[in-house]
C-alpha cells in the first residue's frame, strides 16, 4: 500500500475528482514476454560456475 | 483548363447515374451509398456512425496513481471502446492493471509485442496488464471490452509505447474469471504517480 491519487470520474455526471488515497500496486513485475525460465536458468548455471559453486 | 471543382465533379456519376466516359452500367450508381462523416465527434465520426458515442472524456492535470471511471453499465452498454494516451511519469518501465469493480482478483493476461529487433509473447499468468510504458515515455493504447455469452470480461488492448528512440507494439489480453457485471473501471500503475499530467482517457459505448 502507497499513498497515491486517483483521478475518479463519473461516466453519467462528468464529475471528477482527485482523491489521496491509500492505493494497492499492482504486482506485474512480470518481463516483458514472461518470464524465459530457461534462460534464468542458464544465468544461475553460469552464475555458480564463475563462483566456483560448480 | 478544368477547374478544382470541374475536376471534383468528374468524379461522381452524371444525372443519368453513369460515371464520366461510361456507357456501360457495371458502375452505376444507386445514390444510396454515398454518405459523409458527421463531423461532431473527435473521431471524425468513425465510431460515430458505426453506433458508439463517447460517455467519458478526461485529461489529468496532475500526475494519478489511477484514473477510475464509475457509473458504467458494461451489460447495458454491451461494448466499451477505450482510448487511453498517455506518458508514464515514472522513471522506470511500468505496467498499467485494469481492473474492474474495486475487485483485484481473477485476472489473466496475454502478451505480445514487437520492438522491431525482437519479438516475444507470453502468458503473464494470474495478473492484469492492460498497457506498458517505457520509462518516462509515452503510449497510445486502443482498447475494446465486451462480455462473452457466458457473463465473463474480456478486454483486449493495442498499444504502442515509444521507447525513447523507437516505436514498439504491444497486445494485451485481459480475461476477468468473474461474471459480474462491470459498473467500474480502474486503470491503475505499478508505480506512484506514474499516469503523467496530460493523459487523455476517452471511453465510448455502443449507441441506442
Amino acid at each position: 500500500m502507497v499513498l497515491g491519487k486517483r483521478l475518479i470520474v463519473d461516466a453519467k455526471t462528468g464529475k471528477q475528482n482527485y482523491v489521496e488515497t491509500e492505493i494497492d500496486l499492482p504486482d506485474t513485475a512480470t518481463p516483458l514476454g514472461g518470464r524465459d525460465t530457461t534462460k534464468e536458468l542458464d544465468d544461475l548455471i553460469a552464475l555458480l560456475k564463475s563462483k566456483g559453486v560448480i | 483548363m478544368h477547374g478544382c471543382l470541374e475536376f471534383l465533379s468528374d468524379l461522381l456519376p452524371d444525372a443519368d447515374g453513369l460515371f464520366l466516359g461510361e456507357t456501360l452500367t457495371p458502375r452505376r450508381w444507386d445514390g444510396g451509398k454515398l454518405a459523409f462523416p458527421t463531423g461532431n465527434s473527435d473521431l471524425d465520426g468513425r465510431y460515430i456512425q458505426s453506433g458508439f458515442e463517447k460517455i467519458v472524456d478526461v485529461v489529468t492535470v496532475e500526475a494519478v496513481t489511477s484514473i477510475v471511471v464509475d457509473n458504467l453499465d458494461l451489460s447495458a452498454a454491451r461494448a466499451y471502446l477505450v482510448f487511453f494516451s498517455f506518458r508514464n511519469a515514472y522513471g522506470n518501465a511500468c505496467s498499467f492493471a485494469l481492473y474492474f469493480n474495486d475487485v483485484t482478483t481473477g485476472y489473466t493476461t496475454q502478451q505480445m509485442y514487437s520492438s522491431g529487433s525482437s519479438t516475444a509473447s507470453g502468458n503473464l499468468g494470474a495478473t492484469s496488464r492492460y498497457t506498458y510504458a517505457y520509462g518516462s515515455q509515452r503510449v497510445t493504447n486502443e482498447g475494446l471490452i465486451m462480455r462473452t455469452p457466458d457473463n465473463y470480461t474480456l478486454a483486449m488492448s493495442r498499444s504502442f509505447p515509444w521507447t525513447g528512440s523507437a516505436s514498439t507494439i504491444f497486445f494485451h489480453n485481459v480475461h476477468w474469471n468473474n461474471t459480474a457485471n462491470p459498473t467500474k473501471l480502474e486503470i491503475r500503475g505499478e508505480y506512484n504517480y506514474s499516469i503523467a499530467s496530460g493523459s487523455r482517457l476517452m471511453i465510448f459505448k455502443v449507441k441506442g
